[in-house]
């Protein structure tokens, strides 16, 4: 009995996510430090002649990558946040509370420090998907030794303490190659260029892809490891190889939009009674449902307090953190 | 499939679990492992898996020593039930027995779909079929057992290791378990599962009862099933009768009065 309904069902979910995406994305492109029209837009799109050359060099040089990278931004974090839940099995695994991001952001700023300012963040992205990699691997024991609170704290121990040495290199350092401490505790979009966007996506992209392949072996975690083996999955081998995958994820992500958090936990939360548990469908559609939160949070980070920034992580965590409290007391009442 | 066991010894903390087995299991076998608490029965049946390697000695399936196979290979050679089921599963009872087809994958596949009849024919040997949309965390301890069970026969190996896989089932369940050994034996499968319940071991080919890691007697049923084997084994009176209704024996172990 193949559910074609259920399949269907999908179907619209993922055509009306897209559509969301775009929409959100179109009017992201209207709001900013001035306001362009939408017929603007549509005849920049359509490459037609635009009235003010200023709305058009706005809207290619600053507000499409802009746009573009919190949809990447997004859909990594979003992503991520699914696999990690799987890997350690537990909704409260996210790239942030486990540490994760500030480790990557920790290789972020060494390779910020040593790269010139308008250069393709090569070193950055390289550094930041290695320091992810390896805090990935060497903190992947916990899975199965720590239980999830443990795990969690652990993650905010070793977090804190990334972050802490971040802000002693950034302020010792001091040189405006490196992005603001501020950048590696909320995050921020405001830095986004074309050519951070190429090269975190060409980066990203694959990493997504593989772990998105990864998908039916992280399923059959739920039942246990040692299931998962006697299944065909090889813990041993993949476990590591998917936490690096989500390490260079996080790594290419956060050259692009800093450290953010609560996205990887309350998007995936909301679409599993949608989409249901199976990764492959979960994967992809936390990478949208991540893409709409990002640039709808970003948009409202340079628009709420305009001329200035808001930074991205504010608005996340405002939102996202009541939610993680929510669910920590939710799960201790059952 | 010819599995083989030669000689077989776990240690592990310089306690014997398993002693000294040795086993040849030929395709359509059905064989009861039983014997006390501690005996070295689901360790035994996890050697035979390839979950755990032998101290000493060597398994092989086909010829080819199981330590050399790759988790996958595995996976299409051996289906192993475990006897513990994981409980708060978001996954509904089919998209649990179609992990069973994991091995069988194409990686590039969204969702399964190739494998349907295998998995169909497995809820319906176990009786799911009203319960396919359930979600695991909403299932009663048998119906998990029975669900864990499914994926198991979807597996569809040659080699069908059950740890107990009657413990949490009624007695209509537990028959239904017995004539799915049955016709697996049927297709030439080879089917060892550890069990509890002596009775039910008289329905196999084959018991092999453990005593402290070793073998203590194997044979037919009638020629393991004896008074005063079991009673020494399990260190307690056990009668063994001729059964009153059909042919086979009746194992009763005594009850103080």
């Amino acid at each position: 009995m193949t559910d074609t309904s259920s399949q269907a069902r999908l179907t619209v979910w993922f055509g009306g996510g897209l559509v969301l995406l775009a929409l959100v994305m179109f009017g992201a492109l209207l709001f900013g430090a001035f306001t362009i029209s939408a017929g603007d837009v549509v005849a920049w799109m359509f490459g037609g002649d635009t009235a003010d050359t200023a709305a058009q060099r706005v809207l290619t040089s600053i507000r499409l990558p802009r746009v573009l990278a919190a949809a990447v931004f997004g859909s990594a974090l979003g992503s991520v946040g699914v696999v990690l839940q799987g890997t350690y099995r537990s909704p409260l695994a996210d790239a942030h509370l486990l540490g994760y991001s500030s480790a990557a952001g920790a290789g972020a700023a060494i390779g910020f420090a040593v790269t010139p300012v308008a250069a393709f963040p090569v070193v950055p992205v390289a550094f930041a998907v290695v320091a992810g990699a390896a805090f990935g691997i060497s903190t992947a024991a916990l899975r199965t030794r720590a239980g999830s609170e443990r795990l969690i704290l652990a993650g905010v121990a070793f977090g804190f303490a990334l972050l802490a040495w971040t802000g002693l290199f950034v302020l010792i350092v001091d040189s405006p190659r490196v992005p603001t401490f501020m950048f590696f505790v909320f995050g921020s979009l405001s830095g986004a260029t074309w050519k951070g966007l190429t090269v975190a996506t060409v980066v990203l992209v694959p990493a997504m892809f593989a772990l998105w392949r990864y998908g039916p072996g992280l399923d059959l975690l739920v039942l246990g490891d040692r299931e998962a083996r006697t299944l065909g999955f090889d813990t041993r081998r993949l476990i590591p190889t998917v936490v690096a995958l989500v390490g260079v994820v996080v790594g290419a992500s956060v050259v692009l939009g800093g450290v953010v958090g609560f996205v990887g936990l309350v998007v995936p939360f909301l679409l599993r009674p949608i989409v249901g548990p199976r990764h492959r469908i979960l994967i992809p559609a936390a990478a949208i449902g991540g893409a709409i939160a990002v640039v709808m949070a970003d948009t409202l980070a340079r628009t709420v307090a305009a001329p200035s920034e808001i930074p991205l992580g504010l608005i996340t965590a405002a939102v996202g953190g009541p939610f993680l409290g929510w669910l920590l007391l939710r799960g201790t009442r059952t | 499939m010819r599995v083989s066991a030669s000689n077989v010894w776990y240690v592990t903390n310089s306690v014997s679990l398993v002693c000294e087995v040795s086993l040849d299991l030929l395709h359509g076998d059905r064989v009861a492992v039983v014997g006390p608490n501690g005996a070295g029965k689901s360790t035994l049946l996890s050697l035979l898996a390839g979950d755990l390697r032998p101290s000493h000695g060597s398994i092989t399936y086909a010829g080819a020593d199981i330590s050399t196979l790759s988790v996958r290979q595995l996976a299409t050679s051996r289906a192993f039930l475990g006897q513990r089921q994981a409980e708060d599963i978001a996954f509904n009872v089919r998209q649990v027995v179609e992990m069973g087809r994991y091995a069988y994958r194409n990686d590039a596949s969204i969702l399964p779909g190739d494998d349907d009849r295998a998995v169909t024919a497995a809820i319906e040997a176990l009786d799911l079929g009203g319960l396919e949309r359930r979600l695991i965390s909403s299932l009663s301890g048998g119906e998990r057992q029975r669900t864990a069970i499914a994926r198991t026969i979807a597996q569809d190996t040659p080699l069908v290791l059950l740890d107990e896989p009657t413990t949490a089932l009624d007695v209509g369940h537990q028959e239904m378990v017995l004539r799915v050994t049955r016709s697996l034996g049927r297709s030439d499968r080879i089917v060892v599962a550890v069990l509890h319940d002596l009775n039910m071991a008289t329905a196999f080919d084959h018991v092999v009862l453990l005593n402290n890691g070793c073998v203590a007697a194997s044979g037919t049923p009638e020629q393991v099933l004896n008074s005063e084997s079991l009673t020494e084994v399990y260190e307690h009176p056990i009668d063994v009768v001729p059964h009153p209704l059909r042919p086979g024996i009746l194992v009763l172990p005594s009850t103080e009065e």
